[in-house]
Formats: structure tokens, C-alpha cells, sequence
């Protein structure tokens, strides 16, 4: 036990304790008794007193309990506390892993019930801040204090520096798993301030606070967390390493090129158990069950790689629709047993070639599979466009032209272009002079770029291209020597891919790169969600996507019903999250409906995203008895032995015994009035 | 225990003394185990033989016996001369002294009903007093004590039954003045002198012998030994020291019972009525143990002192029945037969 104050208590008692006394023989009120004579009673008394010197206080009850509440008040302000392993002062940083596989139910409670791995967590996190030092009645600086980081994907400061450990435990206590991701980066970003050793001018360098990570241990890269090496880090592990799980770790859909209404669904299964397993998983289309196929994997080899494997499902299909795949088995943790899949409509584009004549343009978009193409002139694009008529086509590939600039309006209209060989006057673009007449090799380009995914641009030579300027907002896909090469441009509801030199002055045209490129690019326009796959989202991400121009009164409908407004930017993308859970989001407007969307035709169009944990390291529920963090190892604070000791208050017990007795006080004086 | 005063002082000797106890008292004569004889021949028998009715003895007639006591039947028969002789009945001088000290007026909380340590005493004299005047002995009293009361009052030996009266108004007088109540606090220091110097005083006075009865508490801070040892001294009285406690002063912690708020007990500013000097004490249930086991020490001392002087101590409560207490106590100590 330490006492926090016990040099004031004991001035108080130097002070409190004789004026009691005093005052008690001061302002005692005696019954004034007249008595034939006092003869016999000083007799009496005397031989009391005989023996006992300070007879009339002893035998004083009431006194003797004035001073047992005086006592338990004095030692009430010295505030005693139980010991606590902190220095006084300290600021502690609580990392709290609140990512899927804190929901592992593979820990038990004090009473032996199965609780989950966050649940574990938060205990032992309430017995931390339970430890940490009280605050004075008369300072608060004396006080422990703590700030509380929970971090998945993401990190939030859930409650930051307080010595209210009420606050602390009312912020662990609404903690909640996620079925995110795990990454500690941000976390640590969040703490870094206080985490840093800091310079001060009095005392040289100081400590940053320490980190007490309550985690599964399961986090990536942690070895690799920029923490100081001075600063001090503290596991407290949970969960039990090699519990059993099954998840599925992908899905991805994809419509065959020739026969769109056909579509073949990869799902991607893990199994973490050492033994073998055996189990189904189920296909759903739109909610009802369209298949079953019975998964075999053998015994995972160890924690860090499990046993994997894939399953096809296929499906005529040339709607839109939602589809899922579900492993039929219990296990730890069941948010990672599905996945789900926005599949858009089977669709072909219609394409508009604006070209006073191309041959090789023209070849090439002819090849692919389109509802609709043709091929028109400047002239009628003007006019189309002067008119109003363009939603005919979906896409607009402009050849070396581009649309007059009028008089308060944008170069191009709203829609979709590819435009070759000319810089439209979009926001961020700013030529810098003339086409020049040099070669130009393409010094980087975006590879992972859907448009650019399947086009090499590695032996492209270009001719003559026109220099500009690209501005932060607007993206470029490929940079040449003369500047950007290819730019992905959006301006209100007008987007465009812009080729800053002519195909035709290039050697593309001798390269099927080109028509890769063209394909991509024209189906990157027309469909948003080319790549069927990029429609899914992960939890802890952020979900955006693009509603068609004019969009009003988006709103949004999370897994559990909860429905939030969005506000669309002016290119119609509408962004919600990081998402903590994993499911269905349904994205509602009033407007047009885009070439995937749900209900079409009912005024309130729908758009479903698609969000999974599909993470194949988080679904290995990984439970560490130490992490590797730069320094070193660090071992579970909590597996060596108990708990660290908590520092209690006990000067409100004492208050509390204070008052019991000036009640039995109470008592015993009207006790004694009555006899 | 508490003092206080009376709510109605008597006024009448029927305040004192009602009906039906003054019937029990006319069967009643003062009695002494001493033999005196007093100054007139009276209804009392003594020791020396003179002119009665009831015979004792012959003797051999000698020269100058009163011829009227020759018994002339035995001369007839034995041809000489024989004196009768006879016990002779003589008169009883009895004084009461009555201690109306401030301290005697404890245990009158409710009023007049028998409590007060000074109305007992009032109504023990007038008893005695009754019982001497109807059975023509001499009676005196002495009141001493009493505040605003410089010297002790006396009230000279009167006889018969026709002064009755007269005693029981010098004893409404002395006692309970008219328009002054009796002194309730504040009393005088020096007591014990006060006390002393009354029965000196009345040693001093005394003409022939009789029963001396002091009625008091003998709560005297000075002590009360040399007023009864100058009585003693001075011989002739058979001397009865009727102690008269309080309710209070036996049983302080019941004080509280008898209507009072005097219990003693708790934390408490005791004053001495008499000196006026307070002591304030915590009375505990061990004090109160203390205070009895003195006051027996108290009482029994002063027992000793009285037998050590050929005088009786009768120590009576306040609140006793004073028809028992004559016809049973003074009647056991031999005052009255």
C-alpha cells in the first residue's frame, strides 16, 4: 500500500486531533445536575481516577469514536492506495486490436464461459487501467494517465489522454470488433507524438509514453512499425495460437469475352486446422442457394501457411446479380465463412468513332463485342452535341479533335471520350506549347491500371506529342519524356482518357498494345466496372463509387439496415466508410441508372457493393505468445505469471467507515440518554 | 436526586400529619431505653421511685419519711413501720433537631408528596413532637441550617396536648417561612459549621435529660462528628440520628424514573447546593457503582459513630410511609413504644 498524501494528513491530524479534544471539553454539553453534595461523587471519582489518570477520557465512548472517525478521515486525506507498478504520472498509449480475428471465440472468462478474443482483451485492458494510479484530491497531475488507440485497418483514437478511469473503462467497454484487416501503421502514426522520446530544455530527452498493445498478435509487418527504440512496449496477448478455422479468402467473377451471359466464379478457400477437413461450400445467387461443392484440404502445416485451394462455380447469367459463397462449418469465426460478389449485367457498349478517317482506330474497335458502333465526323459530333443527342453511345472515341470551346460551357460535353492525339480543355490539363516534332519514350506507366493492365507501353516510341501540364487532380496513367502520355481526366459529368499524341504518330499501331489499349480504355469508359472484381471492397476501406450524372438523395444501406445520406461529388463519385463489417452496401439515388445498376427503370435506382474480409492472414486467426517488433522480441506480458497488481483507492473506504461509525456514534449517544 | 423546591408548602400541621396518622399516633408514647428522670412527675416510669400508683417496694420506715406513704395494713400486721415505696412516673424531655439545610431539599421534584428530604424531616418532628405533647412529655425543637437563618431556631419545651398547636406552627415557621421558599441553591459555605455549632448549641441548652432526635442527612462536607460528639459530650440525651436520603441520593441512575430529569448520569455539571462549587464529571454505570459502595461506607460510618456514642442511626428514604416509619423504625430504635 503507498500513501499519496501522507504528509498532509499527518499536519491535519497534528492540528485535528488535539483541537477535538479540546473542543470536546470546551464545548461539551453537560446536564447541569444540582446534588445535595458533591462529597460523595469526588470520592467516587477519585477512586476511579486512582488507577487511571485519563479515567474520564477513556471511558469516554463518544470521544473515543469522534477519534476513530477523525482517524479514518486523516487517513482518508493521506489516500492510501494499493501499490501500482507505475510511476506516478505516467501516460500509457493502449493499443487495442480490434480487427476479425479479435472475434475468434477461442478465450474463456474468469467464470470459464467462452467469450472472444476482444472480449479477453477488454478485460485485461479494464484490469490495466483498474492498475493505473488514482488522482489525488489535490492534484490531478499525480494520476496516471491513458489514451486508448483501437486500430484494424484503421486506427481511431477512441479516448485520448485521461486519468478518468471511468472514461477509460467506458471507452473499452464500447469497443467493438471489426472485420477488418490488421495493420498497426496507422496506429502507431496516431501515437507518434507521444510515443517519441521528446526533447525538453530541463531535462534533456525524454521517454515517450509506452505502448501496451492488447492484441492476438496476429498483426503484419509489425516488425517493420517505426517505433523508438527507447520507448517502451508492453504485449498482452489473447487467444489461443492454432485455433481451427475455415474461411473464404476470395472470390472473383469473370463473363466469358465471347459469351457474356456466362460467368465463372473463382472462390478461394483456407483451412488453418492442423487436421484435415472436409466440408461444403455453398453458391448463392441472389440470396438462394444455386450449387454446392464439397471442399477436402489437408492439415494445415503450420500456423503461418495454411491449406488452401480454389472452387468454381459457374452460372448462366446475364443480369445483374449478387452472389456469395458460404462455408457450411462452425469454426472460430464465422464473418470470414462468406464472401459475396456483385456480378453487373452481361452489357455491350456503344461506341461512336468521331474521325475524319482512321483505318487502324476504326480496326480496332470494330473488334470488339459492341452492341452499337459507328463512325461519324466532327461535324456531326458538333452537331449531335450542339443538339443534346449524345446519350445514343456510350463511349465517344474522338480521333485528333476535339469539340469547339463555346461560350460557357466546357470543351467537351458530359459523356465519356477517348481522345487521341488532342488536349480537350479539361480541368487539371494545360498544354504548354505546340506539338513538337521529337521522339519520345515512355519513361512510366501505371501497370496495374486496368486500362493498361494488358497494354505494354515498354516499346512505344512516340513521334510528336503535345507537352503538358497535368495538375495533382487528374491521373496519369503514362509519362513520356516530353511530359504525361496518357491522362485519365474528369470534370463535372465528363470523363476522359487523353492520349497527348496520335496513335498514328507512334509506332503503337504496328503493336497489339494498342488495340489492348483501346479495348481497355473504351470499356474502362463505358463500364466502370470492367473489372468485375473491383466492385469489392474490403472492411476498413473506404467505398466509393461513381453514380451516374445528376444523382440526388443518395443514400446508403449498411449490412444491418442502417441507412446514412451521401452527398455525390460533382463526377458523381459518393464515398462512405472505412466500413467496420463485412456485407452487402446498398447505394440508392434519384436519377438515371447506369448500365449495372439495380431497378433500372423505378425512379430510385440501386447499386450493391460487395464487401468481404477476404484476408487470407487475418483468417489465420494467428495468436502470438511474443511479437517481433524493430527492437526485438517482445513477450506477452500477461503469460508469465498474475496480472500486474492494480492500484485501488481505499481512502473512500475508509470515508465510508467514518460515516458507520458516527452512525454507531449516533447510536451509542442516544443509547446512553436513555438509561 | 435534584433539588428543588416544593410546589406547595405546607401551611397547616394536616399538611403535615393527616388524620388517620395522628390516630395511629395517640397509641403511641415516646420512649427511651435510658431511664431519665425529668423535672415534673409525668406518665413516664423512671429508674427513681417517688409518687405514683404503680408500688414497688417496702422499706424499713426511717425518721423523716412522709408519713402519707406509711402502709398502715402492714403495720397492723407486723406491728412496724413500713415505707411504701413507688416507681415514680416522670415526664420525657424530647428534642428534635431538624437540619433544613439547603441539601435536604432533594427529592421534591413532584411536589408535596413525601419526596422532599426536608418535608420527611417536617413531618418526622411533627410525628414525634405529637406523640410527646399528648403523652405530656416535654417537647423541643431546633431547626438549624436553614438559609437566610443565622443562628438556630428553637422552639423552648412546651407540654400537653394543647401545644400541639403552637409546635406544629413553630415548626411551619422555622421550617417553611411564609412567602420565602425554602432555599433551593446557592447555599452558604460552611455547613458543616452551621451544623456543628446547632448541636452544640443545643447540648448546651439542654435543662435535664431526654431523647434527642436529629433529623438530617449528615451530607455535610466538613463532617459531621463534632456536632454529635458535643452531644454526646454533654450526656442526658438518648440520642437517635435519623438519616434521611433521597430517592436520588441512593439510586442516582433512577432518578430519571421519578418524574425527574435528574438522572445522574451521562455527562453532567454536578452543583453542591450548599457550597455552590460545580464538578463536572462523566457518570458512568462504574461511577455510579463507586458512589453506592461510598455512600454505604458513608452511611455505615456514621452507624459506626453513633454506637461508638451510645446513639442510634436509622437511615430512612424520603419517599418511605412515615407511619411505618414510626411504628416500625423508631419504634425498633426504642423513640417511641
Amino acid at each position: 500500500m503507498t500513501w499519496l498524501t501522507p504528509g498532509l494528513a499527518a499536519a491535519a491530524a497534528a492540528i485535528a486531533v488535539p483541537t477535538l479534544i479540546i473542543l470536546y471539553f470546551l464545548t461539551l454539553r453537560r446536564r447541569s445536575v444540582d446534588v445535595s453534595t458533591t462529597l460523595l461523587w469526588k470520592k467516587a471519582v477519585q477512586d476511579l481516577q486512582a488507577n487511571a489518570p485519563f479515567q474520564r477520557l477513556r471511558r469516554n465512548i463518544l470521544l473515543l469514536l469522534q477519534l476513530v472517525i477523525l482517524a479514518a478521515a486523516l487517513l482518508a486525506v493521506a489516500q492510501p492506495q494499493t501499490r501500482s507498478e507505475q510511476p506516478p504520472g505516467a501516460k500509457t498509449v493502449i493499443f487495442f486490436d480490434r480487427s476479425a480475428s479479435m472475434a475468434t471465440i477461442d478465450e474463456t472468462d474468469d467464470a470459464g464461459r467462452p467469450i472472444s478474443r476482444l472480449e479477453k482483451a477488454k478485460l485485461a485492458a479494464t484490469r490495466f487501467v483498474d492498475g493505473l494510479r488514482e488522482p489525488t484530491l489535490f492534484a490531478r497531475t499525480e494520476a496516471d494517465e491513458a489514451m486508448i488507440i483501437a486500430f484494424d485497418r484503421n486506427a481511431e483514437i477512441v479516448r485520448p489522454f485521461t486519468s478518468n478511469k471511468g472514461l477509460l473503462r467506458e471507452a473499452i467497454s464500447r469497443l467493438t470488433a471489426s472485420d477488418a484487416g490488421t495493420s498497426i501503421d496507422a496506429a502507431v502514426r496516431l501515437a507518434n507524438p507521444y510515443i517519441s522520446p521528446r526533447p525538453t530544455a530541463e531535462q534533456g530527452m525524454l521517454p515517450g509514453a509506452p505502448i501496451v498493445l492488447f492484441s492476438d498478435g496476429g498483426i503484419p509487418s509489425l516488425d517493420a512499425v517505426r517505433i523508438h527504440p527507447e520507448t517502451e512496449f508492453r504485449y498482452v496477448a489473447v487467444g489461443k495460437a492454432r485455433t481451427p478455422n475455415l474461411a473464404v479468402t476470395a472470390i472473383r467473377a469473370a463473363r466469358a469475352f465471347d459469351k457474356p451471359d456466362e460467368v465463372s466464379v473463382f472462390v478461394g478457400v483456407q483451412s488453418s486446422d492442423p487436421a484435415p477437413r472436409t466440408f461444403d461450400v455453398q453458391f448463392e445467387v441472389d440470396g438462394v442457394v444455386a450449387g454446392t461443392k464439397g471442399v477436402d484440404l489437408p492439415g494445415a502445416a503450420d500456423e503461418s501457411a495454411p491449406a488452401s485451394t480454389g472452387v468454381v462455380f459457374r452460372l448462366d447469367r446475364a443480369t445483374s446479380a449478387v452472389v456469395a459463397a458460404r462455408i457450411v462449418a462452425q469454426d472460430a469465426l464465422p464473418a470470414d465463412n462468406v464472401a459475396r460478389l456483385v456480378l453487373p449485367p452481361a452489357k455491350r457498349l456503344a461506341v461512336a468513332l468521331v474521325t475524319e478517317g482512321n483505318f487502324f482506330i476504326r480496326l480496332a474497335i470494330e473488334g470488339m463485342p459492341l452492341s452499337k458502333f459507328e463512325q461519324i465526323t466532327p461535324a456531326e459530333f458538333q452537331s449531335r452535341a450542339d443538339s443534346g443527342s449524345l446519350d445514343a453511345f456510350d463511349v465517344y472515341v474522338l480521333d485528333g479533335f476535339v469539340p469547339a470551346r463555346r461560350e460557357g460551357r466546357p470543351a467537351l460535353p458530359p459523356g465519356r471520350f477517348l481522345v487521341l492525339g488532342a488536349v480537350p480543355a479539361l480541368r487539371g490539363i494545360t498544354p504548354t506549347g505546340e506539338p513538337e516534332q521529337r521522339a519520345a519514350v515512355i519513361t512510366d506507366y501505371d501497370r496495374d491500371h486496368p486500362i493498361l493492365r494488358l497494354a505494354s507501353l515498354d516499346n512505344l516510341i512516340i513521334g510528336r506529342q503535345t507537352p503538358v501540364r497535368a495538375a495533382s487532380d487528374v491521373r496519369v496513367l503514362a509519362s513520356s519524356t516530353v511530359g504525361p502520355a496518357i491522362i485519365d481526366a474528369a470534370q463535372e459529368a465528363t470523363r476522359a482518357i487523353v492520349l497527348t499524341f496520335s496513335p498514328a504518330d507512334s509506332n503503337w499501331p504496328f503493336d497489339q498494345g494498342l488495340l489492348l489499349f483501346i479495348f481497355g480504355a473504351v470499356r474502362a469508359l463505358g463500364d466502370d466496372a470492367a473489372d468485375l472484381t473491383a466492385a469489392t471492397f474490403q472492411p476498413g476501406e473506404v467505398l466509393t463509387t461513381k453514380l451516374p450524372p445528376g444523382a440526388s438523395a443518395v443514400r446508403i444501406a449498411r449490412p444491418d439496415g442502417v441507412e446514412s445520406p451521401l452527398e455525390p461529388a460533382a463526377d458523381g463519385l459518393v464515398t462512405y466508410g472505412p466500413v467496420a463489417s463485412a456485407g452487402l452496401y446498398v447505394v440508392r439515388w434519384n436519377g438515371r441508372a447506369g448500365p449495372q445498376d439495380l431497378d433500372p427503370d423505378s425512379g430510385r435506382p440501386g447499386r450493391v457493393l460487395a464487401v468481404n474480409i477476404a484476408d487470407p492472414q487475418e483468417s489465420q486467426l494467428i495468436a502470438r505468445e511474443r511479437v517481433n517488433i524493430p527492437r526485438g522480441e517482445v513477450r506477452a506480458a500477461n503469460r508469465d505469471g498474475a496480472a500486474p497488481p492494480a492500484a485501488r483507492r481505499l481512502w473512500p473506504y475508509l470515508l465510508w467507515g467514518a460515516i458507520l461509525v458516527l452512525m454507531l456514534e449516533w447510536f451509542v449517544y442516544n443509547r446512553k440518554v436513555q438509561i | 436526586m435534584i433539588v428543588s423546591g416544593v410546589a406547595n408548602r405546607p401551611s397547616r400541621l394536616e399538611d403535615l400529619l393527616d388524620a388517620r396518622l395522628l390516630a395511629r399516633l395517640d397509641r403511641l408514647d415516646v420512649r427511651s431505653l435510658k431511664m431519665f428522670p425529668g423535672k415534673l412527675q409525668g406518665e413516664r416510669r423512671s429508674k427513681k421511685r417517688g409518687q405514683s400508683v404503680e408500688f414497688d417496694d417496702y422499706r424499713p420506715y426511717v425518721p423523716g419519711d412522709d408519713l402519707r406513704f406509711i402502709d398502715w395494713n402492714v403495720y397492723a400486721r407486723f406491728e412496724r413501720l413500713f415505707v411504701k415505696l413507688f416507681l415514680e412516673e416522670q415526664d420525657l424531655a424530647l428534642h428534635v433537631a431538624i437540619d433544613a439545610s439547603a441539601s435536604m431539599h432533594a427529592g421534591a421534584a413532584s411536589g408535596n408528596d413525601g419526596w422532599s428530604k426536608l418535608l420527611f424531616a417536617s413531618r418526622l418532628a411533627a410525628a414525634l413532637g405529637y406523640i410527646g405533647l399528648v403523652n405530656s412529655n416535654r417537647v423541643g425543637m431546633t431547626v438549624f441550617g436553614r438559609a437566610g437563618q443565622d443562628a438556630p431556631v428553637m422552639l423552648p419545651d412546651v407540654r400537653g396536648r394543647s401545644a400541639v398547636p403552637r409546635m406544629a406552627r413553630f415548626l411551619l415557621d422555622a421550617v417553611w417561612p411564609e412567602g420565602e421558599g425554602p432555599a433551593v441553591t446557592g447555599g452558604r459555605a460552611g455547613a458543616a459549621a452551621e451544623f456543628n455549632r446547632a448541636l452544640t448549641a443545643v447540648a448546651k441548652a439542654r435543662v435535664g435529660k431526654g431523647v434527642m432526635v436529629v433529623v438530617s442527612d449528615f451530607l455535610i462536607n466538613g463532617g459531621y462528628e463534632a456536632g454529635l460528639r458535643s452531644l454526646a459530650a454533654a450526656g442526658g440525651y438518648d440520642t437517635t440520628c435519623v438519616q434521611v436520603l433521597s430517592p436520588g441520593e441512593l439510586e442516582p441512575e433512577k432518578a430519571l424514573s421519578m418524574g425527574g430529569d435528574g438522572a445522574v448520569i451521562g455527562d453532567v455539571r454536578l452543583t453542591d447546593v450548599e457550597t455552590g462549587r460545580a464538578s463536572e464529571i462523566t457518570v458512568t454505570a462504574e461511577l455510579i457503582r463507586a458512589y453506592k459502595k461510598k455512600l454505604d461506607a458513608y452511611t455505615g460510618a456514621l452507624g459506626q459513630f453513633c454506637l461508638a456514642r451510645e446513639m442510634n442511626h436509622v437511615l430512612v428514604r424520603s419517599d418511605a410511609d412515615l407511619g411505618e416509619v414510626i411504628t416500625r423504625t423508631m419504634r425498633r430504635v426504642g423513640v417511641v413504644g
